[in-house]
């Protein structure tokens, strides 16, 4: 494909939009700039959220090749983790002391990731040292939001080595029809699970936190009301893809997990340990679904009934991955923010006027159409290189 | 003489172990209620729609695999049960079709839909198909769910009449057996959708196109060079995989007495007709039933040991047997058998 055509083609819809936008100024007051500022604050959001979970997609398809249906129930855990450390903190002794082992073990592997080994001195002194701190956090005071954000990220990090060593490490060899199988059966658990502790009810989630303070936006002289989230996700969102790619491309871990991703048989053979390289994918993606959850609860103010809550996002954030090209991780971050706009965005674009519906309603299905669109033109994904002998 | 001649005359003759399989599995389903009701009397109705899930759930992972021969992990089950449901169901409402008519147009609606989706997806493979047609499949939803509540009944569904009604006969029955009568005739129904699934997947594994499917799935390049037709022949196994499917929700919309987006779109319908092939053995006849029959007596089972949250069982039974037969319980018993014939060998 010519160099210049991807940028003509984003131009040329750029040029669309703002044509649409202008024909619906004249249709009705109502389509002022206001509402459109509005419209991108949401899709900048929402793109960011999908972002942190479909990273977690595209890393483990990178290297394992296995669709992780568990992931968006990773998420949903993520999202109730945070909930229960800012609404029950503090626990009892008992409680306190069986969290902070998990939470310390998470820093552990967290600060392994920068010193290579597990019985490194440092290693072990971060999690002494973190257990005793985190003992006494959980069991006296009432956690603020951001604690409970970083504390739900270590504890669903160690869910998601739990789950590679429990459900994918025993089946390294086996057909990869039969990882697929424990993926679904881990996420039927996980929903359950949840489903047995908060019933099928949502579960209203306004931590107090200076994130959810409003403020007001001047936007072409009409004020846009919006709150602190609208910088606060995006930022959060980058600062975490922008440690994860420096990672990937800095460290020696990170030098073994896209060696893997080549080939894991010769990366294998030349000393790299591609069951840690996994587990470390499995962590780090764990770890950002956590964050995309608590936000994502922080942002619609409740979280949906654990059976529902991870499966849609989870599918679109999956959309996303494989909208972007599947195994590269500026592939997720574009293919997420696609879809977050085309959510919000096209819902603007083509809103309820007297003579049309509009398309708010077919808003759940834009990621689908999408998908199918971009694989036909282009079936490895917008930067995706040709993964067919791969597959 | 041609090459197929010579190859048939030197294959040893083989026992031809599907069909007669095919003809005991007709046996066993035509005595099956009246055995049930000899035997536990009342409770015989329950049991019986067990049964009749147990052949549901066969009829789906059955018609799955035969489309997984080719190499297509296919998603979109949901969208062919699905479209059965509602166009059975449509043909009900509004053109009073007679219902025996109506259940094969659901079939046939289904087949469109997979032919239409087969083309759309032909170039795609392995992660990127699989996304697809789950793609495919929500996007049917929508639009069911989103067209006039007058014609489809958007979120509320529509009723769907059922096939059969027993009449209550005072004295010469008691009334439970009014529910006997109703669940007898649909776990025949079932039975017969199933023995012409296996009919379908016998014939294919004992023609050429087994090997041309396996062909596909190993190497599709490869294949094509070979003489085979890969285009073609996955839109075979389209067509194939989806009437089942579809008959199977117009039968079932009946048998529910109506149809929900949620309920003959759900991702379960999906999920559930990718795991039981898997857990039973792969590229199989008979691997997708014994998995189906597997699978719901565990269920059942698990939901009478614990009443709430027994799906997490479920989940853990379902780690626990990939962990030890990751090849599925024909791979298991297959890998067992094929041990101990060999040992004989070697005394």
């Amino acid at each position: 494909m010519k160099r210049w055509l991807p940028w003509a083609i984003l131009a040329g819809l750029i040029v669309l939009i703002v044509w649409r936008m202008l024909y619906l100024g004249t249709v009705s007051e109502r389509f002022n700039g206001a509402f459109f500022a509005r419209a991108a604050i949401d899709s900048i959001k929402l793109g960011s959220l999908y972002a942190l979970i479909a990273l977690g997609y595209t890393m483990v398809y990178g290297i394992i090749r296995l669709i992780n249906f568990a992931h968006g129930e990773v998420f949903m855990v993520g999202a109730f983790a945070t909930y229960f450390l800012f609404t029950l903190t503090p626990y009892s002794l008992v409680g306190g002391a069986a969290l902070a082992i998990v939470m310390a073990y998470a820093l552990m592997r967290v600060t392994e990731l920068f010193r290579g080994r597990l019985r490194d001195p440092v290693v072990l002194g971060v999690g002494g040292g973190g257990f005793l701190l985190l003992v006494w956090a959980l069991t006296t005071f009432t956690w603020p939001f951001w604690a409970a954000l970083v504390g739900s990220m270590l504890a669903t990090g160690v869910l998601g080595l739990t789950i590679d060593r429990v459900a994918y490490v025993p089946l390294r060899t086996a057909p990869r029809n039969s990882l697929l199988i424990t993926a679904i059966a881990v996420s039927f658990l996980l929903q359950n699970l949840g489903l047995l502790v908060f019933t099928n009810r949502q579960t209203p989630f306004r931590p107090d936190t200076v994130l959810n303070d409003p403020f007001t936006l001047d936007v072409m002289g009409q004020p846009v009301l919006t709150n602190n989230l609208l910088v606060a996700i995006p930022v959060i969102t980058l600062v975490l893809v922008l440690a994860l790619t420096s990672f990937v491309n800095r460290s020696r871990l990170g030098k073994a997990m896209r060696a893997s991703a080549q080939d894991a048989e010769v990366a294998q053979m030349m000393g790299v340990s591609v069951n840690k390289v996994i587990a470390t994918t499995f962590l780090l993606g764990s770890i950002l679904a956590a964050a995309g959850g608590a936000m994502w609860g922080l942002n619609f103010g409740s979280l949906n009934q654990p059976a529902i809550m991870g499966i849609l996002p989870g599918i679109k954030a999956f959309a996303a991955a494989v909208i972007g090209g599947i195994g590269s991780l500026p592939g997720a971050v574009i293919g997420a923010m696609i879809i977050g706009f085309s959510e919000n965005f096209l819902s603007a674009l083509f809103p309820r006027t007297p003579t049309f519906l509009g398309v708010t309603e077919f808003k759940d299905t834009f990621a689908f159409v999408l998908l199918i669109i971009v694989l036909l033109i282009r079936p490895s994904g917008i930067v995706g290189e040709d993964l067919s002998e791969k597959v | 003489m041609s090459a197929s001649t010579r190859t048939r005359r030197t294959r040893p003759a083989q026992f031809p172990w599907d069909l007669v399989g095919l003809v005991l599995l007709a046996v066993a389903v035509a005595f099956a209620p009246d055995l049930l009701k000899a035997l536990f009397g009342r409770a015989s109705v329950s049991y019986l729609s067990i049964a009749t899930n147990a052949l549901s759930l066969s009829i789906l992972a059955l018609s799955w695999d035969v489309l997984a021969r080719t190499g297509q992990l296919s998603l979109a089950h949901a969208a062919f049960y699905g479209a059965g449901a509602y166009t059975t169901a449509l043909l009900a409402r509004h053109a009073d079709v007679p219902l025996w008519i109506g259940i094969p147009l659901g079939g046939l609606a289904a087949v469109v839909f997979a032919l239409l989706l087969g083309a759309a997806t032909l170039r795609l493979r392995g992660i990127y198909f699989a996304i697809a047609t789950l793609s495919a499949a929500e996007v049917l939803k929508a639009v069911v769910h989103h067209l006039p509540t007058g014609i489809a009944g958007g979120n509320a569904g529509m009723n769907v009449p059922t096939l059969f009604r027993p009449e209550f006969i005072a004295g010469q029955m008691e009334r439970w057996e009014v529910a006997f009568l109703r669940n007898e005739a649909y776990f025949y129904v079932y039975a017969t959708l199933l023995c012409m699934t296996v009919l379908a997947s016998i014939l294919v594994q004992r023609s050429r196109l087994k090997h041309a499917f396996t062909a596909i799935r190993t190497n599709e390049e490869v294949a094509g060079v070979m003489g085979v037709r890969p285009a073609r022949l996955k839109l075979l196994a389209f067509v194939l995989s989806s009437v089942f499917v579809g008959m199977l929700g117009g039968v079932e919309a009946h048998r529910v007495g109506s149809v929900l987006p949620e309920q003959s779109f759900s991702v379960s319908t999906t999920v559930l007709a990718l795991v039981t092939p898997i857990f039973g053995g792969l590229y199989t006849t008979l691997g997708p039933i014994v998995g189906a029959l597997g699978l719901s007596s565990v269920q059942e089972g698990l939901r009478r040991v614990f009443s709430d949250g027994y799906l997490i069982g479920y989940g853990v039974v379902l780690v626990l047997s990939i962990l030890f037969m990751p090849r599925g319980v024909v791979g298991l018993v297959g890998g067992l058998l094929r041990r101990r014939g060999k040992r004989e060998a070697g005394r």
